[in-house]
């Protein structure tokens, strides 16, 4: 279903490297957006607003967009900067387009694990009295959610080490995957290192527009839950699966209509639970699911490469170029319904307290 | 601009170096109340909250936002351009509503630098960690830069600047949110300790903490209640590199290339082509006297060449226009909030609600947002009559 204001992705880009020493930060950035910007087959003149998700903190600067977002074309033109996840960014850009204030809008977001460690960052979103003591982050929050889950359970999650390997070997056949992580971190209890992400430095870019034909954005969600871990059902994440069935809602479609699903978490346990907190998967067989249904994560997900506050946007730009190129429409076969539109969930700080989800179709 | 959006409620705490007596919740809910009693609404009216927090090093937490803006339940994003915050942040909120996402939404800023030791020394690392860092760059060096480009090349001297800065401090005496204000002379300024040549101490803005929250509805929503109305909004960013900006065709880097290019466009939305005649107030997010002298010409209020006759004649109360009845960002300047409160001071005075510092009848208001080395601008004008 279309809105009677459709916004169309134009182009999209994205890059994993490893600690590039030939190219600065705003290089890295400035390649991104110029790829996307060639993929819509447009110059930055045609582009009157420029969207980006960007952190201070691994950017290690107190402003990171005073030097990077000129590299993403905000250069006597429209800018806005989240401190969020890409995807947030991207439904503002969505909604810019929308709102018929502009015609055609860049969103960009990375993040340079190279240079600022983004566990170490996402440390200090921590209360520094009552939290950072306790030694949580992002992975750590992962790691209770995990805890929860087999607690709950009462047991291992069955075939937890296949769907390990798996999410490894789509990452493995996904050309766009970073070649080697940029660190490698501790795995906390009860993770496996197989479990976690490949840090990686990234860069995504979107140009959004009206062209006519194009995959359109035809449903965006948002939710948030109360920042205090305590008072959520980690477990459950909430914020994820009202913001996916919000999205999926505004699209009018439905699960058997999506051929690509970019479920972005911290771990492969994340991944997992997200399939049972949006529906996909009854409780306690998300890893049957996720090996089961090849539409999940084609991309490797987490360990295809990943950076804050990229993150979103990665996954974004993956889906796009897995309908744009096919591979999602010769997926499984579902009641013989062609594969033409994927949905993409993705959180940000602290511990996923508010997630956006995009549904995108092809024509 | 498709569908008008007005500002219906106004929410401010008190603007004081520290707070220590209030958690940064505790600050947000004062400011949100404050604007939700405003606009006789409830959260249930809300349909999504636009959070704006600037470099979190200031407030020594990273998202601080999380904790005390974000609520469960709404759609929430942070907006962060630095000074340029509050004004991004309402931006993204008429975009939200204009796409049919929300019909109100709350918008919210909130600083906490006084959590900082030293702020200059967090401003010191927006600049480039390997070319400028060193040679200490900070904002009030920044600001010093354009200062004595000003005074070589418009006549500008150290007394234009104390009398800018006497002129605000002197109108925050009537706000009774500007906790400690007092006014001083220009003779008092020029005698406070020199700062980064030519800024003195009572030029520069303080550290200044507080929340600010507007809530702002879609015209088929707001009924009866008094708005104030979002006649034009615009923005614009431009390059970082201050040497770029000395002599290029677009402009040099004391003609705010960027507000100028905002104002343009605001203007042009709101139906404005004499600035001068056709607004009452204006609301400057100049946190030094020197900014302000740089954005009347990109205000259209002057030609660059004009600049310096200019501030002499409005300071010498010749020209008839209202500058920062609130004592601007001068007076206080919670660098996160700072552009939304321009905007909420604009809103209140075109409501006629301003209180001591209310300036008549005031049919149209503009308010300016700054961020980075001048780099991010926006301009919102606010009018009585519906656009």
């Amino acid at each position: 279903m279309r809105s009677a204001c459709p916004v169309t992705v134009e182009g999209v880009a994205l890059q994993r490297s490893c600690a590039d020493p030939a190219r600065s930060l705003p290089e890295l950035i400035f390649d991104c957006v110029r790829a996307a910007l060639a993929d819509a087959g447009v110059r930055m003149a045609d582009v009157d607003s420029v969207c980006l998700a960007a952190e201070d903190l691994i950017d290690g600067r107190s402003l990171s967009s005073m030097i990077t977002g000129p590299a993403a074309g905000a250069y006597l033109r429209e800018e806005i900067r989240l401190s969020e996840d890409g995807l947030a960014a991207l439904s503002l850009g969505a909604a810019q387009v929308q709102s018929h204030d502009f015609e055609r809008v860049v969103v960009a977001a990375w993040g340079r694990a190279s240079e600022g460690d983004p566990q170490r960052s996402g440390a200090r979103s921590f209360d520094p009295f009552t939290e950072q003591p306790l030694g949580l982050s992002e992975l750590a929050v992962s790691a209770l959610r995990a805890s929860g889950y087999l607690k709950r359970r009462g047991g291992d999650m069955p075939r937890r080490a296949e769907a390990a390997q798996a999410r490894a070997d789509r990452a493995g056949a996904n050309p766009r995957a970073a070649a080697r992580p940029v660190r490698t971190v501790p795995a906390p209890f009860p993770l496996r290192p197989a479990e976690l992400r490949t840090e990686t430095d990234a860069v995504a870019a979107v140009v959004l527009g009206r062209a006519p034909a194009g995959i359109a954005v035809t449903g965006v969600g948002h939710a948030a839950e109360s920042r205090h871990l305590g008072e959520r059902d980690l477990t459950a994440m909430v914020s994820a699966r009202d913001a996916a069935r919000a999205a999926l809602a505004q699209s009018g479609l439905d699960w058997d209509d999506l051929g690509v699903l970019e479920l972005a978490g911290t771990t492969l346990f994340d991944e997992i639970l997200l399939l049972e907190s949006i529906g996909l998967a009854a409780a306690g067989t998300g890893a049957d699911a996720f090996l089961a249904d090849a539409r999940v994560n084609p991309s490797g997900g987490g360990a295809a490469g990943d950076c804050e506050p990229a993150t979103g946007l990665l996954r974004f730009a993956e889906a796009v170029l897995r309908l744009r190129d096919g591979p999602a429409r010769d997926g499984p076969a579902r009641e013989g319904r062609a594969m033409r539109a994927g949905l993409v969930v993705s959180g940000s700080a602290v511990g996923g307290q508010t997630h956006t989800a995009v549904v995108i179709e092809a024509p | 601009m498709t569908g008008a959006i007005g500002v219906v409620g106004v929410g401010q705490t008190p603007y004081r170096r520290q707070n220590p007596d209030k958690s940064a919740a505790d600050l947000v809910y004062d400011a949100v109340r404050g604007a939700l009693d405003d606009a006789g609404l409830e959260m249930d009216a809300v349909g999504a909250v636009i959070g704006g927090v600037a470099p979190d090093a200031l407030a020594g937490i990273n998202d601080i936002d999380r904790m005390s803006i974000a609520r469960p339940g709404r759609p929430y994003l942070r907006i962060n351009t630095g000074g340029a915050t509050g004004a991004s942040a309402l931006q993204a909120a008429l975009t939200w509503i204009r796409a049919g996402r929300a019909d109100t939404v709350l918008v919210v800023a909130l600083e906490r630098m006084g959590q900082a030791t030293t702020a200059q020394a967090i401003f010191n690392t927006i600049f480039d960690p390997i070319y400028e860092k060193d040679f200490v760059l900070t904002t009030i060096t920044m600001a010093g830069i354009r200062g004595s480009m000003l005074m070589k090349r418009h006549s500008f001297s150290e007394h234009h600047w104390a009398r800018i800065a006497s002129r605000n401090f002197t109108h925050a005496v009537d706000n009774p949110l500007v906790i400690g204000a007092r006014p001083r002379t220009p003779e008092q300024v020029l005698a406070s300790p020199m700062l980064a040549w030519p800024i003195h101490q009572y030029e520069a803005c303080p550290i200044s903490e507080g929340a600010c929250a507007l809530v702002v509805s879609a015209d088929r929503v707001i009924g009866t209640r008094p708005a104030a109305w979002i006649q034009g909004m615009a923005g614009s960013s431009d390059s970082y590199s201050m040497g770029e900006r000395v002599n290029r065709r677009e402009g040099s880097l004391i003609e705010m290339v960027p507000l100028r290019r905002a104002a343009a466009t605001a203007y042009r939305q709101a139906g404005i082509t004499d600035p001068g005649t056709q607004v009452d107030v204006f609301e400057l997010q100049a946190p030094f006297s020197i900014i302000e002298a740089m954005a009347y010409p990109a205000l259209g209020l002057c030609d660059v060449a004009d600049s310096r006759p200019f501030v002499e004649r409005l300071l010498d109360g010749e020209v008839g226009l209202e500058m920062n009845p609130s004592g601007g960002a001068q007076a206080a300047n919670p660098v996160s909030a700072t552009a939304l409160i321009r905007i909420a001071e604009c809103a209140l005075q075109v409501r006629g609600v301003a209180g001591t510092r209310q300036r008549g009848e005031v049919r149209r208001a503009v308010a300016t947002g700054q961020g980075g080395a001048t780099q991010f601008s926006s301009v919102c004008v606010l009018g009585k009559d519906r656009p």
